[in-house]
Formats: C-alpha cells, sequence, structure tokens
C-alpha cells in the first residue's frame, strides 16, 4: 500500500521526501508535518506550467462534456459547456460540439442567470478528522 | 610527435566498430543490429560474419531465451494438471504433450520477439558507441600523457623513446583495463536481456491463457537483493501479487534511480534473475508457498495457536467468516492474518463474542457484556482479546476493485473499535465520509473520520486516537488534519454539482493533483465532494480553481477552504501515545486488558 508502505497521502509525501521535494519537521507535542522544499515547489509549477501550455486544462473541461454525452445526459453536457463558458475555462469558439444541441452564443450565453456569490455555511468546527488508509 | 596519429586512432575504432557489430549481428539478427546491406557485406566479406547470419539464420539466444519462457510457463500448467490428478510429470510426457500440442507463435508474440530482440541490440549497439568514444578518449590521454613527459624531461637524450615506450605501455595497461569493462557491461547486457526475453515470453504465454488481468507474482532468488524483495515481497519472503496490467503499465526500469524503480515484468535491474509466475484463480502465497484461498485461515494460522485454534476448527466464528469472505470478494487483495500475540492465544479461545444470553453492559469502558446472577447481581464477561486485521491492498489493484471494498466488515470494525476508544478517551468520534482516493496517481481506499472534544488536551486524545486506530488497522502511519487558522495546509471541498462516478472522475483527475485528492462517496457509492488537502500558497494550491471550473462545482468560485495543519503519527510512536493517554492495554505485548 502506498510508498514502502506508507499509506495514501503519506505515501505520496514520503517519496516527495525521498525525492528531496520535501522535508519532514517533527512538531512539539508528537507527530509530523510535512514541507515542501523549494525543488517540490519547481517541480510542481512545473507540472501545472506544462498543463497550462497544453491546454489540459480546457480539454479536461471538454472531456466533461463528452463522458456526459457519452452517458446520453444531454442536459448535463449543456450545463457544464455553459458553466465553463461562463466561467471562462474556454472560449466560444472552442466549445465542444453536444450532437443535436446548437452552439452556445454571446446572446444565448447573456440570458443565462449570472453566477450567484456562493456563501458557505456554517458549520460546527471538528477538534479533527483523522484519515485512515484501508 | 602523437604516439597515434589520427588516422590509426580510426582504424582501431573501425576495427572495435566492425567486431562489435559482428557480434551484433551473430547475437540478435541483423535487424536487431540495425546495419545496412553494405555494411553487412563488408562483414561478410571480412569473414567476420557468414551468410548464414546475416540472413537471419544463425543463432538466436534471445528467440531462444524468450520461448523458453513460453515453454516454462506451459510447464507449469501442465505440472498443475499432472499435480491435480495426482501425478508426476516425466521428460518424456513433457516432449510428448509438446509435440501434440506445440507452442505456437501468432503475429503479436511474432512482434513482441523481435521487440526484444530490437531492445537487446539497441543496448549492445549503445555499448559500442560507448567504446568508439572510450578508445579514443584512451588515445587522447596517452598523447597527453606524453607531451606531458616531454615537457618536463625535454633536455634528456631519450626523451623521446623513454616517453614513447612508456606511453604504449600506459595505452596498453589502460586499454586491458577499458576491455575488462567492457567485458563486464557486455555481459550485464547479455544476461538482463536474455533474462528480459525469458520474463516477456513468460507474460506472453500468460496474456494469451488468462488476459491481462491475470495475477501474476514475482519469486525472488535466495539471496534477492532488498531492491527486489522490497518490490516483489510484502515481508521479504511472501511474494506480492499483481495483476499482469500493472507491471505491464509500470514499464521498464531502464535509466531509473534504485529508489525510483517500480515493479515491471522484465528485469528489475541489471542482472536480476527474479522469475514471473503466474498465480493460478483462486491461489495466493502464505510464505513462499502457494495456497488455496479458502484455506488461507489454516495456513496462515499454523504459525500461531491461537488462531490456528480459534479460525482452524471451521467453527462459524463472526472473524473467520469475515476473513473469508473478504478474501472472496477482492481477487486482486491477499488477506494479511495476523498472527495475535502470545498473551492473546489463550484469550483467543475464548473469542471476542460472547455466549448466549450476554447483553452488553452499559456505560462500560472495555466493551463489557453482563447477566443476572440467579442470586442476584450481575455477572460480567470481557472480551479479551483483538485480532487485527487488515486488507492489504497489492499493488495493481483496480479502481473498481478498491471501490468494491470501501465500507466493508473491516471498515465497520474499525469504526466500531474507534468509537470504543474515543469513548474511553472522552471525545467522540463517527465516520465523516469513505474515501476514494488518488494517491501517487493511484486509487487508494480510506475513511475519514470525524472527532469532536473539547479542551486543552484535545488534541493529544485525538493523537492517541489516531495512535490506537493506526495499530488496530496495522497502518504504518496515520494522518490527522487539524484545524488552525496558523496553519501551514489548506483543506479545500470542492462540492459537486451532481454526483459523479468515482472510476471516471478518477480517470479524468489523475493527471492534475499533485498532491494527491479525495473523492468523499455518498451511500451510493458515487462522489458528492473532492478534497485536496495540502500546502498553502503551493503550486497544487493555485490551481484549485482550474479543477473547480472543469467540474462544475456547487458554486461559482468553486472552492471551501479552510486553514489546517497536517500532522502525522508514525508506527514507533503508537505506543509512547497510547501509554500517555492511559491505552496501555491495546499494546499487545503488556500482558492481559484491565478490567473495569
Amino acid at each position: 500500500m502506498g510508498f514502502r508502505g506508507y499509506p495514501g497521502i503519506i505515501g505520496s509525501y514520503e517519496r516527495l521526501v525521498s525525492e528531496g521535494k520535501a522535508i519532514r519537521v517533527r512538531m512539539r507535542g508528537g507527530g509530523t508535518e510535512y514541507r515542501l522544499t523549494e525543488k517540490g515547489r519547481e517541480a510542481e509549477r512545473l507540472h501545472f506550467e506544462e498543463l497550462e501550455r497544453k491546454g489540459a486544462w480546457k480539454q479536461l473541461g471538454k472531456d466533461f462534456v463528452s463522458d456526459a454525452v457519452e452517458e446520453d445526459d444531454i442536459a448535463k453536457a449543456v450545463g457544464l459547456r455553459q458553466h465553463h463558458l461562463q466561467v471562462g475555462l474556454y472560449s466560444l469558439e472552442e466549445q465542444p460540439e453536444i450532437p443535436g444541441v446548437p452552439k452556445e452564443t454571446a446572446e444565448s450565453l447573456a440570458s443565462l442567470p449570472p453566477l450567484v456569490k456562493f456563501e458557505p455555511k456554517k458549520v460546527e468546527r471538528p477538534a479533527a478528522r483523522i484519515i485512515i488508509g484501508r | 610527435m602523437l604516439l597515434l596519429r589520427p588516422a590509426e586512432v580510426e582504424k582501431l575504432v573501425r576495427i572495435v566498430r566492425l567486431h562489435h557489430a559482428a557480434f551484433l549481428v551473430e547475437a540478435f539478427g541483423p535487424e536487431a543490429a540495425g546495419l545496412d546491406r553494405a555494411s553487412l557485406r563488408e562483414l561478410v566479406r571480412l569473414g567476420l560474419v557468414d551468410e548464414e547470419a546475416t540472413a537471419g539464420q544463425g543463432p538466436d539466444p534471445v528467440g531462444d531465451a524468450w520461448l523458453g519462457g513460453l515453454v516454462l510457463a506451459r510447464l507449469r500448467d501442465l505440472q498443475d494438471q499432472a499435480d491435480h490428478l495426482g501425478e508426476g510429470l516425466t521428460y518424456d510426457q513433457v516432449e510428448q504433450e509438446l509435440r501434440r500440442d506445440p507452442v505456437p507463435l501468432g503475429p503479436t508474440e511474432r512482434r513482441t520477439l523481435q521487440a526484444a530482440r530490437n531492445s537487446a541490440g539497441q543496448y549492445c549497439r549503445g555499448l559500442g558507441n560507448t567504446v568508439d568514444e572510450e578508445l579514443r578518449a584512451v588515445a587522447i590521454e596517452a598523447d597527453d600523457a606524453q607531451a606531458a613527459w616531454f615537457r618536463e624531461h625535454i633536455e634528456e637524450a631519450t626523451a623521446e623513446a623513454i616517453a614513447r615506450r612508456s606511453t604504449v605501455d600506459h595505452l596498453r595497461s589502460e586499454l586491458g583495463h577499458r576491455t575488462d569493462d567492457w567485458a563486464r557491461d557486455l555481459e550485464r547486457i547479455a544476461a538482463t536481456e536474455l533474462k528480459n526475453a525469458h520474463s516477456e515470453g513468460v507474460a506472453s504465454y500468460i496474456e494469451e491463457e488468462a488476459g491481462d488481468q491475470a495475477l501474476v507474482a514475482k519469486i525472488p532468488n535466495p539471496g534477492a537483493c532488498p531492491s527486489c524483495l522490497e518490490a516483489y515481497t510484502t515481508d521479504g519472503a511472501t511474494p506480492r501479487v499483481f495483476t499482469l496490467a500493472a507491471l505491464r503499465a509500470n514499464g521498464s526500469n531502464v535509466g531509473r534511480k534504485a529508489r525510483e524503480r517500480k515493479p515491471v515484468v522484465e528485469s528489475h535491474h541489471p542482472h536480476c534473475d527474479c522469475e514471473l509466475v503466474q498465480v493460478p484463480a483462486g491461489y495466493t502465497f502464505t510464505g513462499r508457498r502457494l495456497v488455496r484461498r479458502e484455506a488461507l485461515g489454516e495456513q496462515a494460522a499454523a504459525g500461531s495457536v491461537g488462531l490456528e485454534r480459534a479460525l482452524g476448527q471451521g467453527r462459524a466464528d463472526a472473524t473467520a467468516d469475515a476473513l473469508r469472505e473478504v478474501s472472496a470478494w477482492h481477487p486482486g487483495w491477499a488477506l494479511a492474518v495476523q498472527a495475535a500475540p502470545g498473551w492473546a492465544a489463550g484469550a483467543l479461545i475464548k473469542g471476542v463474542r460472547p455466549p448466549a444470553g450476554w447483553s452488553p453492559a452499559p456505560h462500560s469502558r472495555h466493551g463489557a457484556y453482563r447477566r443476572r446472577r440467579p442470586g442476584g447481581g450481575w455477572e460480567y464477561w470481557y472480551p479479551e482479546a483483538r485480532v487485527t486485521i487488515s486488507a492489504e491492498q497489492r499493488q495493481g489493484v483496480q479502481a473498481s476493485e478498491v471501490l468494491s471494498a470501501i465500507g466493508d466488515p473491516l471498515d465497520q470494525a474499525l469504526i466500531r473499535e474507534a468509537q470504543k476508544v474515543a469513548s474511553r478517551l472522552g471525545i467522540s468520534v463517527h465516520l465523516d465520509a469513505h474515501n476514494f482516493g488518488i494517491w501517487e496517481h493511484a486509487p487508494d481506499g480510506s475513511m475519514t473520520l470525524l472527532v469532536s472534544g473539547r479542551g486543552r488536551n484535545a488534541p493529544t486524545k485525538v493523537v492517541a486516537l489516531a495512535a490506537a486506530l493506526g495499530l488496530l488497522a496495522d497502518q504504518q502511519a496515520v494522518l490527522i488534519v487539524f484545524p488552525d487558522p496558523r496553519g501551514r495546509a489548506f483543506r479545500a471541498t470542492i462540492e459537486l454539482l451532481a454526483p459523479a462516478d468515482p472510476v471516471k472522475l478518477f480517470q479524468r483527475l489523475n493527471p492534475f493533483v499533485v498532491q494527491g485528492a479525495s473523492f468523499e462517496l455518498g451511500d451510493d457509492r458515487l462522489v458528492r465532494r473532492v478534497v485536496i488537502v495540502a500546502e498553502k500558497g503551493s503550486p497544487m494550491h493555485e490551481a484549485l480553481p482550474e479543477i473547480a471550473k472543469a467540474v462544475k462545482a456547487g458554486y461559482p468560485g468553486g472552492v471551501i477552504e479552510e486553514s489546517c495543519a497536517m500532522r502525522v503519527v508514525f508506527r514507533p510512536e503508537f505506543p509512547a501515545l497510547l501509554r500517555r493517554q492511559g491505552l496501555r492495554d491495546l499494546l499487545p505485548d503488556l500482558g492481559r486488558h484491565k478490567r473495569t
């Protein structure tokens, strides 16, 4: 399980430590914290830069739309495409095709209700969450 | 004056190159040698290879190793059949069987075999280039040495003669050493590539017979290196079980650093001699022995009198049932049954469930049961042992298998234990969510337990609870996320507008989450929320809005963030943390439980 027997997120951090991309910091009162090193941040930055360069975010959005089309859930596909256009994930020219549904236009987008500001609900703060691997 | 003129160096290089090319043609065939027709004719003209070899009709060590692998895999099948019938298998029978039903090579096999030849040829060609370069370097170094000698001894009459003799000696000695190195390199490449071809042959047969989801293992040689033991065994002896597809997906370890090597079909490292075998359906390993899965309980318990007595007598015990049930559900998972510690062996006979007629004692700190004593008052019964069981995930487990195991009896048992321990600590705990995680770009199951507690000591109690759970679930470490406005991490929740299929979402988001992510599942096993815990200000943090945009979060802006601190408690810390909170009875080596 995980890296060298460490579960999930701990395993992934342990791998980063072994690659010099993170360090372990022992905390007073028990427990250990992981911190990314400069090398780790740079590796992450390069990863996301590469995704950005390849237009992977746009493609991700389009893939979700095509998944919905494959599931024959046209309403979901249309909703996703409108959402992606509203939040600017891709432009009107780049929008994916949905069979039997005309492409969105500037006018059709303008007629959609505007995005509302999200107010998170107040929830009771827990003492902690324990994440335990299987 | 130069020791060797450029033309002479080139001549030497050409001699080496021609002999190397001849070796390539002889060993791997003309295609893998990558030579044109003119070069092949030149080799024949110089008498370095014969016509047969250039026509691809010479010896074929890679092909032989590959076919050897195929035949070996086939033999294992025959041996299994013979064992099943209670008969031995003689050489004559093997020969007869192979004549009756020869191992055929289809187009795919032919292509795989040619790929094995090409791969071996490619490494040897690479070595040839290294030899060329090193030969030139040695000649240049020799000239440099001679020039330096001249500079120091220019006034001596015999300078040139001595210099030349000394430099020739040096050159001869240096070439001798290098030749040894080259021979060693060549031997290493040849041994490793032949083993690769052999393993590919075995893998091809298994794939042909059972598909790429066939279960396989690599059996390390006695005296195998620590790297192989870590990759291919669970505890240094018990072979790890993979799907063939998972090993293939890991590609090749060529060019990977030792610590980055992954379990693969071909050699784990140069000169690796671990043997790829198929694990038949319904079988698994205990130690180095292959045993029937249904017999696992008895086999695993053999080392522990307590477990043998508890599980081996075929009685309808809840634990034994759970073990067998979980084992049967997940062919890709192997069940680790841990021998109970000595102190628990006797107690196991008593079991963890009371006999009929007992009811749970209210507010008992140790899970007591009670019944009316005939003369009045209560008689108490205490469970005296815990069996730690864990469904240990093996590499290559598919996302669908992880999903189907979430919330199984083991998870449920762990939640019940968590509640018992939390109650003793004066805090409360409940299941927050079952998680389907993407960690290290592979699927992984986990649970998030939500802990509530007040007071200054609450954090230390939470840490102790985590340690207890780590111990009970046999984890190497447990992660705790504390809400902390000054923490270095954040816990981001992206709530989905509509429930999503976890496997599909996994496939889509996998490349995008560098520090991993969890999907919180609803009762219907569909994803409700994507949760990411990572370091504040990291590039992953900055990428969150893009993920939220793409998945269409249930609100604009997409992400709810909570500042937090991540703490990991490692296994060696468990005992001290438990003792500090009065939970020493959970430790296996401290004697019997205290009574309430």
